[in-house]
């Protein structure tokens, strides 16, 4: 199993895309959240039973993520479909006992079973290896693998718990001793300005690219909300990324688990995936491109203009899939990361190209954000591993 | 200071051992040979501290004696009894072991070992630790003197981390055990070990064995710092003779990251296997 999971989302044809990208081989399964399906069928959202026979239907993969690691957030109180999956004995969230982690793997367990998924492990936010949370994740972990063997297990942390060097590392072993057959990690953004990845701190993602190296050697890595940022983490092992449409299925964004206090009308802008780049850049942006020289916009989008934003879910996530399994597909680390590498070198010497022929249209920004800077993430990890 | 001959007295009375000599005293400490239905042991007491102190030996001893009477290897010392506490003439747990023929490692390190015999180092210790981690139990001081190669050629740890332990926690309280030189990027204050941690220990021992050094210098200042920081140099570097496949095996066992080695014995000894 290899390519790309969608992450639920709360858009009214979330169902039907979702079975339609499976349907057309863009795409290789779901991710189910509390968040963001229901228990029981509401208005316009289906069921989380229904979400899965649909996707199963489809000849998708089905996780069930309880998004525990959600849940304690600070102002995380978008709990009207959470709540319905009773997943604390007490009502709220609560992992302070043992008994307390207990009631809350067995719910989390119970749920799945009934879904038919694979047992997958609840978890909390680390923003440090020797913390008392982390100590909370490896008991959680800990019960997870002695109610279920096979458990597989989730990890999630912050940018100051990615880059904590050598302490990563030790708490890395203390994780992997558990053998957990599939490792679903996530890089928790504690703040999204805007779609764009943000890879600026080396450390924290060379730190998540060598924590998926060393848990891939024995086991499956899927890296959740992570769309072209999880790019450098293919390289280093891991098999799938998750991605989606919005942002909040595209990276992890605390927003997404927040009730908005001033919803209003938003429109969000129209924009079109330019694959040969791993970018995603405005629709105008787009169509420059393809005035200035269709031929190459179309190598570089990785095929026709998406005539609509329907069309342009679609086309985002084969070239997104299409990506992982060039890099994925590779037989050594060595030739993943040679891969990626002359794609990152490829799309910067693109945007050169583009700079010149555009100006401002396309900034050096775009490089840095798209190319540039994971090739940096990519380097480092790469360098250090004598890849 | 305790008096022997009621100490002894109450040993033979409180285990049934007899013949009952002094092998070593020292600190919290004594181990007496013995016997006991007809088979040479040895007899180890820890002295228990007064306060809550003393109440963390005794649970800590009756745990991991239980620990390891399960433990089931020729590559294990064996746990003949429970642990046993005494009151007079003093506070004191004890228990038997069987005592094993040979010499421990303390001298053989001292010259180069060739390559079948570090193999056999690698393939019985991890035998060793496979049967122990297999009960989550972490030896935790993998070290030269707790290392004995009896007069057939067989490899068996001792004292996993046992008594060593109860006696620095009945003088400083909790800690981590373990022999500098031979500790493992874990074994630092604050750190949490791990079946590779014995691992790491084990390539370390594997290390000394063909090269007669030590890969991380015990004696520098900043011992601990370098240890969890820096990567153990490649046996290579020192032995280039050495078979690639050894050469991994030890290289892999010395990784800085717990979750680059093997996790523990049952796969160290899986990948000997597999080569052979």
């Amino acid at each position: 199993m290899a390519g790309l999971l969608i992450h639920d989302g709360r858009r009214v044809g979330h169902r039907k895309w979702t079975v339609e990208a499976i349907d057309a081989g863009l795409a290789d399964g779901a991710v189910l959240s509390p968040f963001a399906t229901p228990r029981v069928a509401e208005p316009r959202f289906p069921s989380g039973a229904e979400m899965a026979s649909a996707v199963r239907g489809a000849g998708g993969e089905v996780l069930f993520d309880a998004m525990t690691h959600a849940v304690f957030l600070p102002g995380a109180n978008k709990l009207d479909f959470y709540d319905g999956w009773e997943l604390w004995g007490s009502g709220t969230p609560d992992l302070g006992s043992p008994a307390a982690r207990l009631d809350h793997v067995e719910r989390v367990f119970s749920r799945q079973r009934k879904l038919g998924t694979p047992p997958l492990a609840p978890t909390v936010q680390l923003s440090s290896p020797v913390d008392a949370s982390s100590r909370t994740a490896v008991e959680l972990a800990r019960v997870a693998r002695g109610m279920e063997s096979g458990t597989w297990q989730s990890l999630v942390g912050t940018r100051a718990f990615w880059s904590s060097g050598t302490r990563l590392d030790a708490f890395i072993g203390t994780l992997a001793s558990l053998r957990a057959p599939v490792w679903v990690l996530t890089f928790a953004n504690e703040i999204v300005v805007d779609h764009k990845p943000d890879m600026t701190d080396l450390a924290a993602w060379e730190g998540f690219s060598r924590t998926v190296h060393s848990l891939s050697e024995r086991a499956r890595v899927i890296v959740a909300h992570a769309d072209f940022s999880g790019m450098p983490a293919v390289a280093a092992g891991a098999d799938t990324v998750g991605s989606g449409w919005d942002r909040g299925q595209r990276c992890f964004d605390p927003n997404t688990y927040r009730l908005d206090s001033d919803p209003g009308i938003r429109i969000p802008a129209s924009y079109v995936t330019q694959g040969g780049l791993m970018a995603v850049m405005r629709r105008d942006v787009a169509e420059a491109i393809e005035r200035w020289d269709p031929k190459q916009g179309y190598r570089l989008r990785g095929g026709t203009m998406p005539p609509s934003d329907s069309a342009q879910r679609m086309h985002h996530l084969g070239r997104l899939r299409h990506a992982v399994a060039d890099v994925s597909g590779q037989g050594t680390r060595r030739d993943r990361v040679q891969e990626l590498r002359d794609r990152y070198r490829a799309a910067e010497a693109d945007f050169d190209v583009l700079n010149r022929a555009l100006g401002r249209t396309v900034p050096p920004s775009e490089k840095t954000t798209w190319a540039s800077q994971p090739l940096r993430v990519l380097e480092a990890y790469a360098s250090a591993e004598g890849l | 200071m305790v008096d022997l001959r009621q100490l002894t007295d109450e040993l033979e009375s409180a285990l049934g051992v007899r013949s009952l000599g002094v092998l070593t005293q020292g600190g919290q400490k004594v181990v007496f040979t013995a016997e006991m239905s007809g088979q040479e042991v040895v007899v180890k007491v820890v002295f228990v501290p007064q306060g809550p102190q003393g109440d963390l030996v005794r649970a800590r001893a009756h745990r991991e004696v239980e620990l390891l009477g399960a433990v089931d290897s020729p590559h294990v010392v064996k746990v003949l009894t429970d642990a046993v506490e005494l009151s007079s003439p003093v506070d004191a747990i004890v228990w038997v072991e069987e005592r094993l023929d040979g010499e421990d490692l303390r001298v053989a390190l001292g010259r180069a070992w060739d390559e079948s015999a570090v193999r056999s180092l690698l393939t019985d210790l991890g035998k060793g630790l496979a049967a122990c981690h297999e009960l989550e139990v972490v030896h935790r001081d993998l070290s030269p003197g707790n290392v004995r190669k009896t007069s057939s050629g067989r490899f068996v740890l001792m004292d996993p981390g046992l008594a060593r332990h109860l006696e620095k926690t009945a003088i400083t309280g909790p800690y981590q055990p373990g022999t500098d030189g031979f500790r493992s990027p874990e074994h630092v204050p604050g750190g949490d070990c791990v079946p590779a941690s014995d691992i790491f220990a084990l390539g370390i021992l594997a290390y000394c064995a063909l090269t007669c050094e030590l890969p991380v210098d015990a004696r520098q200042p900043d011992y601990e710092v370098t240890l969890a920081s820096v990567q153990a140099p490649s046996v290579r570097a020192k032995r280039s003779d050495v078979s690639d496949e050894l050469a991994n095996v030890v290289d892999r066992c010395l990784h800085l990251q717990p979750a680059r080695r093997y996790l523990d014995g049952g796969e160290l000894v899986l990948d000997l296997e597999s080569w052979s």
